[in-house]
């Protein structure tokens, strides 16, 4: 088989849900330092973590329900602008299956949703893998 | 009956997200409970209790050159929740285990009790909700 997926320095492997503990903060964080260290990332979501970037979050929500003018980026906004403002540098891979799974399905169009059987392949293009959090 | 709110709403957990976040914070859900239910005191125990100490640090996180300064600030959200008319009550030993200035620094509304002090007004609340 012809390798598919791009070589990257580092996979971060994401699971887990958002709002319980610090992980996709730490998530964004690690990625934006590798970013700006000249890194190349690759970002494997799956679990609840491909909701992060499922299309239906939108890009903003009002930043706080008594005052709507002022708004707050969505997980997919800041991803989606990861994505572009690093011209190549980042991949965003979401495993379809967890994304059928939870309701993810419909999902921004700067990722790329991958096939669960596919997942070794990004593993082998990687020279390092931190896996952050679990199922 | 004695009580003269309905409802007690303890929140224990400290931090529930922060990027992901959006506006449905669990303290706007209490604002709208305390508004729907004629209202609603809460207790804020464990890390949350921090929530009722002021400090100077405001939360912020830059991403793809974005700062992110809209992040929940539970400590704000304490004082729009005060200004509501809610009264908050911590227990002075989660106070205490926040660090030896914690107690001076309690936000203006909130109430501090003795140890056990919370169960004992248990009884005057109609419902007493973990959230």
């Amino acid at each position: 088989m012809t390798a598919t997926v791009p070589h990257s320095d580092v996979l971060l492997k994401v699971l887990g849900a958002p709002h319980r503990t610090e992980l996709i903060t730490s998530l964004f964080r690690l990625t934006e330092a590798l970013l700006e260290r000249d890194a190349t990332v690759q970002i494997w979501a799956c679990g609840d973590a491909t909701g992060l970037t499922r299309a239906s979050l939108g890009m903003a929500k009002p930043a706080d329900v008594t005052d709507r003018a002022r708004t707050f980026p969505s997980t997919a906004a800041l991803a989606r602008d990861l994505i572009r403002k690093n011209d190549g540098r980042l991949r965003w891979y979401v495993c379809r299956f967890c994304a059928r799974d939870r309701g993810h399905a419909e999902q921004i169009d700067e990722v790329k949703t991958r096939p669960a059987a596919r997942f070794w392949e990004h593993v082998t293009a990687a020279d390092q893998m931190i896996v952050m959090g679990v199922c | 009956m004695t009580a003269t709110k309905s409802t007690l709403i303890i929140v224990e957990r400290g931090y529930r997200g922060a990027v992901e976040t959006q506006f449905a914070d669990v303290l706007y859900f209490i604002r709208a409970i305390h508004r729907q239910c004629g209202g609603a005191d809460v207790a804020v125990r464990g890390m949350a209790a921090s929530y009722a100490v002021s400090c100077d640090f405001r939360p912020a996180v830059v991403i793809a050159g974005r700062t992110l300064d809209t992040l929940t600030d539970p400590r704000r959200l304490i004082c729009d929740l005060v200004a509501d008319g809610v009264t908050i009550w911590v227990e002075e030993t989660d106070l205490t285990a926040l660090g030896p200035s914690a107690r001076a620094r309690l936000l203006p509304g909130a109430r501090c009790l003795p140890a056990g002090g919370l169960v004992a007004r248990w009884p005057a609340y109609e419902r007493v909700w973990f959230m």
